[in-house]
C-alpha cells in the first residue's frame, strides 16, 4: 500500500478562514519503509498525520491511498488500510490492556463486535510483538508511559493494516524505551512489509533509524529524502541548528550544546574510552585540548580509573574526573 | 379477594413493569450520553435533555389546557394522545440535544460542556415556567404533580407504548455496542476504525431522545438514575465494554428504580412519596460517593 500526495496543502479551517501550515507536499510513503516525520512544535506534524489518515480534510491537493484517491475510500474500507496512534488523550479507564488492544479488531469483527477465537489469537500475538503480553489483565490506567505507548501500538497492530501512522509515540518515554519502540517500528516495516510513518522530536534517533525522513520546516515548506541527504543538503542544520556549534552538529550527527568558554590550554595523552571521556569533560569545563604547561596523562585500565596531572615541578594522582577537574581548577 | 386481584393486576404489576422499563431506559440513555460526550457527568437530567422533554410535554399540556383538557385526561385519552405525548416530549428532548451537539462541536472541554448543558436545562425550564405562570391553576397542579415523577399512572395502552419504545430503544442501543466501544477512544480513533462519527451522533441523539422522551412523558422527569446507574454498573462489572454494560445497565437501572419505588411506598405505612424524591434520596448519595471515590473524574466513564 503506497500513500502518495500531490500538491497537498494541510492546515486548519475555522469558519471561512483557513490557515495553511504546509503546502506543495509531493511525496510518497513506500511499502516496507520506516519514515520519520520531523518538525518543530506547531510545524504541522499532527495535522499531516491526521490528514493522511482521512481525519482532517486537506486544504488543497490530493492524497492517493493505493491507486484510489482518499476521497473515494469509505471509512470502513480505509480502516482496513490505515491504523493510527494519535496524541488524543484516552479518557476511559475501565479497560484492561487486552480489551484496549482488542478494540483494534473493530473493523474486522461482526456487527456486535464479539471477538472470535481468531481475533483473540491476533490480539495476543500483537501484545507479544510489542512485548507486553504479561500485562494483558492490567487496567490501562496502571501503566507506565512506555507500557502505554506499547499498548497503543498493539491496538494499531491488531487492526492489521498495511499502513501505520504514529504521532509522537516516543514523547515522554525514557531513552531505552524510545530506542526499543523505534527498533520495533523499524523491524515491523522491514520484516512485515508495513508502511510506517512516525512523527517525532527525537532527531538523533530518527536520523539513525529511519529509512526516509520527512521534514516540515514550520514555514510551510516540506522536504523529504533519506536522512543523510537531508543532512548534506543542510536542511537538518537549517532546522535544528540555531547558530554555528549550537544544536545539530553535522560532523557528528549529534545535538551539541556549546561549552562555556574559558580557553585554558591543556595537553592530554592516553587511549580508550577513558581518554574519550576525559577529553569530553575537559571541553565541557571550558579547557582547550592541546598545548600549555599542564599535562594530563590517562592511566586508566579496565575501569580502574587513574589520572596523572603533570604541573611545572610536581605531579598529582587522581582517581575520578571530578577530582581531576578540581585539581586543574586549583592549578590554573 | 377480588380487590387484591384488582390491585395486583391494575396497579402493582403495571407499576413494577413501568419501573423496570423506565429504569432501564434512563440508565442506557445516560450510558450512551456519557460515552458520546466522553463526560462522566453526562446524563439526560444533568445535560437538560429531561428538561427538554418536560418542555415538550408542558407545551402539550398547555395547548391541551386551552381546549379544557387536563393532563390526566390527556394521559387517559387513549393511544392517539399517548403517541402525541411521546412525540412532543421527544421533540423537546431532541431540541436540547441538538443544541448540545452544536455546542460540543466548538467546545472540547468537558466541564464547559457540562455547564452549558446545565444552563440549557435551566433555560428550558424557565420557558416552561413562563407557561406555568400564565396557565390555569388546575393545569399548573397537574404539571407540578407530573414533575414530581409518577410511575404509578401508566397503564393500558400507555404501558404498551412505553414497553414498545423502551424495548426497541434498548435493543437498538445494544446493536450500537461495537461503535460505542470505538467511541471510548474518542472521535478520531472511532473514525480511524471505520465508524462514521456524524451518523453515530445522530443515531445516539434519536435513540436517547426517544428513550428519555417517552419515559419523561409518562413518568415525569426522573432524576439521578441516568447519571448514577452507568457508574454503578461500571464499578460492579469492572469494564467499559458496552456489549456487557448495556444489558447490565438495564438490569441495574431496573433494580434501582424498583428499589426506589419500594422505598417510596414506605412499607408498612399508608404514605407514598413521589418517585423523584426517592431517586434523589438514593441517587444523590451514590453520585457523591462516586465523585469522592474517583481519583480523576475526567477519566471515569
Amino acid at each position: 500500500m503506497i500513500i502518495k500526495t500531490k500538491d497537498l496543502a494541510i492546515g486548519y479551517r475555522r469558519g471561512k478562514q483557513s490557515r495553511i501550515v504546509g503546502s506543495n507536499i509531493n511525496t510518497q510513503l513506500k511499502v516496507g519503509k520506516f519514515t520519520a516525520l520531523l518538525g518543530s512544535n506547531g510545524a504541522g506534524k499532527s495535522t499531516l498525520i491526521r490528514t493522511l489518515a482521512g481525519l482532517n480534510l486537506p486544504l488543497g491537493g490530493e492524497i492517493y491511498i493505493g491507486d484510489k484517491n482518499l476521497t473515494q475510500w469509505n471509512r470502513r474500507e480505509l480502516a482496513h488500510q490505515i491504523a493510527v496512534v494519535l496524541q488524543d488523550p484516552i479518557r476511559s479507564n475501565n479497560l484492561s490492556v487486552f480489551e484496549f488492544a482488542a478494540l483494534g479488531r473493530i473493523p474486522h469483527s461482526n456487527w456486535l463486535g464479539t471477538l472470535k477465537e481468531n481475533d483473540n489469537l491476533i490480539v495476543t500475538e500483537c501484545l507479544q510483538k510489542v512485548g507486553i503480553e504479561t500485562l494483558r489483565e492490567r487496567k490501562i490506567t496502571e501503566l507506565s508511559d512506555g507500557e502505554w505507548q506499547k499498548v497503543m501500538l498493539a491496538r494499531a497492530l491488531a487492526q492489521e493494516t498495511p499502513v501505520i501512522l504514529l504521532d509522537e509515540p516516543t514523547a515522554h518515554l525514557d531513552l531505552l524505551s524510545k530506542i526499543e519502540l523505534v527498533e520495533l517500528l523499524r523491524t515491523m516495516a522491514h520484516h512485515s512489509q508495513k508502511t510506517v510513518l512516525m512523527a517525532t522530536h527525537d532527531l538523533e534517533l530518527a536520523l539513525q533509524a529511519a529509512d526516509h525522513v520527512w521534514l516540515l520546516d514550520g514555514m510551510g515548506n516540506f522536504y523529504s529524502g533519506i536522512p543523510e541527504d537531508l543532512v548534506l543538503n543542510g536542511l537538518i542544520s537549517k532546522q535544528y541548528a540555531r547558530e554555528p556549534k549550537r544544536g545539530f552538529d553535522e560532523t557528528t550527527g549529534m545535538i551539541r550544546i556549546p561549552p562555556v568558554q574559558k580557553g585554558k590550554p591543556i595537553s592530554i595523552s592516553g587511549e580508550g574510552i577513558a581518554f574519550f571521556w576525559t577529553c569530553k569533560s575537559l571541553v565541557r569545563s571550558g579547557y582547550q585540548i592541546g598545548g600549555g604547561t599542564l599535562e594530563v596523562r590517562v592511566l586508566s585500565r579496565d575501569q580502574n580509573n587513574e589520572w596523572e596531572v603533570q604541573a611545572a615541578d610536581t605531579s598529582y594522582r587522581v582517581y575520578s574526573l571530578e577530582e581531576l577537574l578540581n585539581r586543574l581548577e586549583s592549578l590554573v | 379477594m377480588r380487590a387484591w386481584n384488582h390491585i395486583m393486576h391494575h396497579i402493582r404489576i403495571p407499576k413494577a413493569i413501568t419501573a423496570t422499563l423506565a429504569g432501564a431506559a434512563l440508565s442506557v440513555s445516560g450510558l450512551q450520553m456519557q460515552t458520546l460526550f466522553r463526560n462522566p457527568l453526562a446524563s439526560p437530567s444533568e445535560l437538560g435533555i429531561s428538561a427538554g422533554a418536560a418542555l415538550g410535554t408542558g407545551f402539550l399540556i398547555m395547548v391541551a389546557g386551552q381546549t379544557q383538557i387536563d393532563l390526566s385526561q390527556l394521559q387517559r385519552l387513549g393511544i392517539g394522545s399517548s403517541w402525541l405525548l411521546v412525540f412532543s416530549a421527544s421533540v423537546g428532548a431532541a431540541f436540547v440535544f441538538s443544541l448540545l451537539l452544536l455546542v460540543a462541536r466548538f467546545v472540547r472541554d468537558n466541564v464547559v460542556l457540562l455547564i452549558v448543558g446545565l444552563l440549557l436545562g435551566t433555560l428550558t425550564l424557565s420557558i416552561t415556567t413562563v407557561w406555568q405562570y400564565y396557565s390555569q391553576p388546575e393545569n399548573l397542579q397537574a404539571f407540578i404533580a407530573w414533575t414530581f415523577g409518577n410511575i404509578g399512572g401508566v397503564s393500558g395502552p400507555q404501558l404498551t407504548i412505553l414497553a414498545l419504545i423502551s424495548t426497541a430503544g434498548l435493543v437498538f442501543s445494544f446493536t450500537l455496542s461495537k461503535k460505542l466501544n470505538a467511541f471510548l477512544l474518542g472521535e478520531n480513533y472511532a473514525a480511524s476504525m471505520g465508524v462514521s462519527v456524524p451518523r453515530m451522533r445522530l443515531l445516539i441523539l434519536i435513540n436517547t431522545c426517544l428513550l428519555t422522551g417517552t419515559v419523561t412523558a409518562f413518568c415525569g422527569p426522573i432524576g439521578f438514575v441516568g447519571i448514577a446507574v452507568p457508574h454503578l454498573t461500571r464499578a460492579l462489572m469492572g469494564t467499559s465494554n458496552h456489549l456487557l454494560l448495556i444489558p447490565a445497565c438495564s438490569l441495574t437501572g431496573s433494580i434501582l428504580l424498583l428499589g426506589c419505588d419500594i422505598f417510596a411506598q414506605l412499607p408498612g405505612s399508608e404514605m407514598v412519596l413521589p418517585i423523584n424524591i426517592a431517586t434523589s434520596m438514593i441517587g444523590a448519595p451514590i453520585v457523591i460517593w462516586i465523585i469522592l471515590k474517583m481519583h480523576n473524574l475526567r477519566t471515569s466513564f
